[in-house]
């Protein structure tokens, strides 16, 4: 059986059709599979055979017969103009690549002219420059092109929580702050993984992070004063949390800040934001008894006890009403976040494509430039390299090289992610398992 | 219906004999074509093998004996004899096109094959028992979408669900069912 899986680990799903007898009957039994329109096919393929004419073709209508066609040849000349048309184009195909190479070879400035990867650093290196001169710009928290800092309603998402932590904790912070997805995430919470953390395809190299950063800090000794206590927690749950719900795809995630407010929303299983979801809320904190209300209602509602608040790594809640407990992870380190640590599309990887045609498989070699895309439905295949610019990926597909642009959009999908095509056109893409 | 009473609304009106068979046993003659061709015919060559099988048994009706068996398993035994044929018809024209001087064609299968078959059959069949294990919606959407080699779309359609949410649960499916096999977790 493993040597089975192992020979063709994709297609042995195929194997369903190498079935016995009674397995047949049982599927033919619980899982008809002729609609109104096979069955009409199949009845006037019989009644053709048979030798009878039908009323209706296959759409029901009646069916009109066309008798006395003459037969069409088709002209000899055809076949010899399709030959050449073929060899001229094979002959400027090989040419272009010929010329192609010998441009790439002859011209060594030529990467470093166009480097894929330069522009999405531009910002970083703004901010190096704006932290030199001593006006800092708080920069929000960035995922799939999308600034949820300057997006009010996500203005205080910040992944390590610099812009929300104390003034006297934020002055030993290095004001790094997770941008886009280039950039290196910082785990400002545990001080054993303090390094950015690098994706892995990305050729540049962080920017050196002398002082760790400490933003946050975990209170580690018990607090006997309850005021102080409750001020030391607040403190603590300034940033963004991750619940995890066990038996719930996706999780919730909470950003508090220390006003006392708080956004709960939404991921779903592919780490996107679903901003549908999104609630506001106020919270408070007293002796561990942990309340929240909607600020639509103004109401505080007492939801459960934090039972184990000095711990560092994350809170375990204990719900009144409800019942259960729920884990609360804090910001960095966890794989919901990873989403945001490293690139959306993932090279090494396939993507089953739906809303253009049925069935597009893209796969994107190790690398992160160049791919392939087949359609499952017509078995046509295309090889395509490819480069991303913030939420934009320019195709250029195929020996002709026709350059297609699209856009990369992550926020409120269910799926990896999705590309907008020029036509307006929407491609939803979800990542092959296998 | 018996097989003469078949005979007779196939002589008083052959089409709707032809419909009312398809009704009866149009799934059933379906399946066990597509389990003998699925893999290398068309969805053309399976409804033409289906309409075969359909006409060989009117003009053949008057020779089913009930005490042969049921009438259920008469159809059947046509539907995969001519499936056989039409799987040999099928990839030799196949062969044909693609190498005309494979000379596999005519070499009986060797011990190693017949073993291979015997452990692709036994597969097979562990596939099935997890994919009904899945529970629905996930078991009709992989049998359509491998069983009966429908696209995502129409399987949509058919299960009244979004595409991408069948996509979805297909991708969540075969996951899990690729871990079953792998950790041999499953019944035989």
């Amino acid at each position: 059986m493993v040597i089975i899986m192992n020979k063709n680990e994709k297609d042995f799903m195929n194997q369903l059709n190498n079935l016995d007898d009674l397995s047949v009957e049982e599927i033919a039994e619980n899982y008809p599979a002729l609609d109104e329109h096979s069955k009409k096919r199949i009845l006037k393929k019989c009644m053709k055979k048979s030798g009878f004419s039908t009323d209706t073709d296959d759409d029901g209508r009646e069916e009109i017969i066309v008798s006395g066609t003459e037969r069409y040849n088709r002209a000899s000349w055809y076949k010899y103009a399709a030959s050449a048309a073929a060899f001229v184009i094979a002959a400027v195909g090989i040419t272009s690549v010929v010329l192609l190479h010998r441009n790439l070879n002859g011209d060594d400035d030529f990467e470093l002219d166009n480097p894929p990867a330069v522009s999405s650093y531009d910002s970083e290196a703004d901010n190096i420059s704006e932290q030199a001169t001593g006006t800092t710009k708080e920069k929000g928290y960035v995922a799939g092109g999308h600034d949820y800092a300057n997006d009010a309603d996500y203005s205080g998402i910040i992944v390590g929580g610099t812009p929300q932590t104390p003034p006297a904790v934020e002055e030993s912070s290095t004001g790094y702050t997770a941008e886009t997805n280039d950039t290196p995430v910082v785990n400002n919470n545990n001080s054993n993984n303090n390094t950015p953390v690098q994706p892995a395809t990305q050729a540049p190299v962080a920017p050196p992070v002398t002082e760790a950063p400490t933003t946050a800090p975990p209170v580690t000794e018990p607090v006997t004063d309850n005021n102080t206590q409750s001020e030391a927690q607040k403190t603590y749950l300034s940033g963004l949390y991750y619940a995890e719900i066990e038996g719930v795809s996706g999780c919730m995630g909470f950003d508090f800040s220390p006003d006392g407010t708080l956004v709960k929303f939404a991921f779903n299983d592919y780490g996107n934001i679903m901003d549908e979801t999104k609630v506001k809320c106020n919270y408070e904190i007293v002796e561990n008894q942990f309340s929240f209300g909607y600020l639509d209602s103004e109401l505080n509602k007492r939801i459960g006890t934090i039972v184990n608040p000095n711990d560092a790594e994350n809170f375990t809640v204990q719900f009144d009403e409800m019942g259960g407990t729920e884990i609360w992870h804090f910001n960095v380190g966890d794989p919901i976040f990873t989403k945001f640590k490293e690139e959306i599309i993932l090279s090494g990887s396939s993507y089953y494509g739906y809303g253009v045609n049925d069935e597009r498989v893209f796969t994107f070699y190790e690398g992160g430039t160049s791919g392939n895309y087949i359609n499952t439905k017509d078995g046509i295949g295309l090889s395509f390299t490819y480069f991303i610019n913030g939420d934009e990926i320019t195709f250029h597909m195929g020996a002709n090289d026709s350059t297609i642009k699209a856009k990369i959009i992550t926020d409120n999908i269910d799926c990896s992610f999705a590309l907008q095509w020029p036509d307006g056109n929407i491609e939803y893409f979800y990542y092959d398992s296998f | 219906m018996t097989d003469l009473e078949w005979e007779y609304l196939f002589e008083d009106s052959p089409q709707k004999a032809y419909e009312y068979f398809i009704e009866q046993y149009g799934n059933l003659i379906y399946a066990i074509v597509l389990n003998k061709i699925g893999n290398c015919g068309s969805r053309e060559d399976v409804e033409d093998c289906v309409s075969d099988i359909m006409i060989e048994f009117f003009r053949n009706a008057g020779r089913f004996s009930s005490e042969s068996g049921s009438l259920k398993s008469y159809i059947s035994t046509i539907a995969k004899r001519r499936a056989i044929d039409a799987f040999r018809q099928i990839t030799g024209r196949n062969n044909m096109c693609s190498d005309i001087d494979d000379e596999s064609i005519v070499i009986p299968p060797s011990s190693d094959d017949t073993e291979e078959e015997a452990e692709k059959r036994i597969f097979s069949q562990n596939l099935w028992n997890i994919v009904k294990s899945l529970g629905e919606p996930d078991s009709s959407i992989i049998v359509y979408q491998y069983f009966y080699n429908h696209t995502v779309h129409e399987i949509a359609k058919m299960l009244e669900m979004t595409s991408g949410a069948v996509q979805k649960r297909s991708i969540r499916a075969r996951k899990k069912i690729g871990t079953i096999l792998r950790n041999g977790d499953y019944y035989e």
